[in-house]
């Protein structure tokens, strides 16, 4: 029978020996902690480049657009600036869906709390970015004084400006206090003032003492494409798809007003090429995953997947490079219909996508409802395809239309995909 | 005689209705001279927009590309357009060859409160000799009539 002074030294050391495994895992902990931190001090954040869950970032992709006189159809974009004490001064660049060839950018001013807003329409032959928002200011004059109403650059065979996709990249942050003296939290924020502080410290210049880096929490964006046509009024919305850790720890000083965008040049700390090849990476799939519906008449409802590919271009690929892919559209009841080639002019041809931003009418094999699995078999990545996964960096979009009731309804989703590192 | 009177003036008076038959819902813009040989082709197209702004799919679903109508059942094409707006202007602006067989029309489409107001191109062939509109069979974006 132990003794009270047994018991107590027994507990004692119990205690003493969770204390010092504890203390042991602290320092085990703190360690990891510390190499981490290290690392991350060395390689700069973009060394831990993620696709943001929160749907902030510092480096957005609104992954389509639409601007089509056929169909009436336009986009309206919108940007925010969820930081409350920071003005964030970030660049938009608007790319055609064929080649992703750059067809306008422009910094845009927010103020902290901001939200900018323009819309994509074709008028005439032509496609205009319309924006009556003052975080967007033009040599210095809002464009909620001075409506912007810009056509993008005119296409060059093969480009198509109907149709893209447009990126985001955070620029700088700076204190609301520090573009004007006095400022208050909640209270509007001039943007000529943020504008001209711009021009003076950054935009090649290298005055970083008020600026910091776009965090990677604080800019999202959010599209929507709509229509009003023969078909009645339609509409889709879409988050922006944001990453974090991106452009950096600091604030941009490459010009961004009046230059062409180079993602070398957006990227403030770190290895560009490195950061480039982590958003491959995080953007690599191997399979895409469209799922279909009936349209309540015994056939599948109109769908469509657009496969857009924002580091293609950076990678130095056109349109003459290709992805190839098999499809296996299934029934509810796991019936599978695989293609690999499709007919043309009484030859087969291998199922393949050579645009930067691709639509494709969802390979639903005649069932009414169900899904297809796009399985990507080689890319341009890997011609010799030395793996066996072949993954490609893409962002896919789902499309669907269907007649509800009399009333055609539209959405738009990130549709499921398997990764492949 | 009374009879052959009547039959004549009958027969006038439907020879009228045809030549004069009203499109409420179609307009030929006042820019545009059509070509002879295009008349054939600007008949049928006023009387598909027409059954179209109507709503009339048993109407318009005859002027469809026959190969397309084979493809694509009346039961099909009337569970898709029926959300359809109804009672728009459609206005021809200008009609484009292509081909002998095929030429782009466009169009400017007019809403009924007048509110929208946007042009859009569409196909039209000719197939032993009667003009045959190519259906339109997407809602969404990048999917119009237009190869």
């Amino acid at each position: 029978m132990p003794t009270a002074r047994a018991k107590r030294l027994v507990l004692t050391n119990l205690h003493v020996r969770r204390e010092r495994m504890s203390l042991r895992r602290k320092i085990v902990s703190s360690a990891a902690a510390l190499a981490i931190m290290g690392t991350a001090l060395v390689a700069a954040d973009n060394a831990n480049t993620q696709i943001a869950c929160d749907g902030t970032g510092d480096y957005l992709v609104f992954p389509v657009y639409a601007a089509d006189e056929n169909g009436n159809w336009k986009t309206n974009l919108k940007v925010v600036n969820t930081n409350t004490t920071h003005a964030v001064v970030a660049k938009v660049v608007i790319r055609e869906h064929v080649n992703s060839a750059e067809k306008l950018d422009f910094p845009i001013f927010l103020s902290p709390g901001d939200v900018w807003e323009a819309e994509l329409v074709a008028e005439g032959g032509k496609v205009y970015l319309n924006s009556t928002d003052d975080s967007m200011v033009v040599e210095g004059v809002p464009a909620s004084t001075n409506p912007v109403h810009t056509p993008l650059f005119a296409p060059v065979a093969p480009q198509n400006n109907n149709y893209g996709y447009v990126e985001v990249y955070g620029v700088a942050a700076i204190k609301g206090e520090n573009v004007v003296t006095g400022w208050k939290q909640n209270t509007p924020l001039d943007k000529v003032a943020l504008y001209n502080k711009f021009k003076e410290d950054l935009d090649g210049k290298s005055n970083t003492a008020d600026w910091e880096a776009v965090d990677a929490d604080s800019i999202y964006g959010q599209e929507v494409i709509f229509a009003s046509n023969q078909n009645g009024n339609l509409a889709m919305t879409l988050p922006a798809l944001a990453l974090e850790g991106v452009v950096g720890t600091a604030p941009v000083t490459t010009q961004v007003i009046g230059v062409n965008t180079d993602f070398n040049k957006m990227i403030a700390t770190g290895d560009a090429a490195t950061v480039l090849g982590n958003v491959a990476k995080l953007l690599a799939k191997s399979d895409i995953y469209a799922t279909f519906y009936d349209d309540g008449n015994g056939n599948a409802a109109e769908s469509k997947l657009v496969l857009t590919q924002p580091t293609k271009a950076y990678h130095g690929f056109d349109s003459t490079y290709y992805f190839q892919y098999n499809t296996t559209a299934r029934d509810q009841e796991e019936h599978p219909n695989i293609k690999t080639t499709f007919f043309s002019g009484g030859q087969t041809k291998t199922l393949s996508i050579s645009h930067e931003s691709a639509w494709l009418n969802v390979e639903t094999a005649s069932y009414a409802s169900g899904y297809t699995d796009y399985q990507i078999t080689t890319n341009y990545l890997d011609p010799a395809n030395a793996d066996t996964g072949v993954p490609v960096p893409v962002i896919p979009v789902l499309m669907s239309a269907k007649n509800v009731n009399g009333t055609n309804v539209t959405n738009i989703v990130y549709p499921a995909y398997k990764k492949k590192d | 005689m009374n009879k052959i009177l009547l039959i004549l003036v009958l027969i006038f008076f439907f020879q009228g209705c045809d030549f004069k038959r009203d499109f409420k819902y179609v307009k030929i813009s006042d820019n545009k001279k059509i070509k002879p040989r295009f008349e054939p082709l600007v008949k049928r197209y006023k009387e598909y927009w027409e059954c179209m702004s109507k709503k009339d799919f048993d109407c318009s679903y005859r002027y469809e590309m026959p190969y397309q109508r084979f493809l694509h059942s009346l039961k099909w094409y009337k569970n898709f357009n029926t959300p359809n707006k109804k009672h728009y202007m459609i206005k021809l602006l200008d009609i484009k060859p292509v081909d002998k067989y095929t030429v782009v029309v466009k169009s400017a489409f007019v809403s009924a409160d007048n509110k929208v107001n946007y042009m859009f191109h569409d196909r039209w062939y000719n197939v032993n000799n009667l003009w045959f509109h190519k259906m339109k069979v997407s809602i969404l974006p990048f999917g119009e009539n237009v190869e």
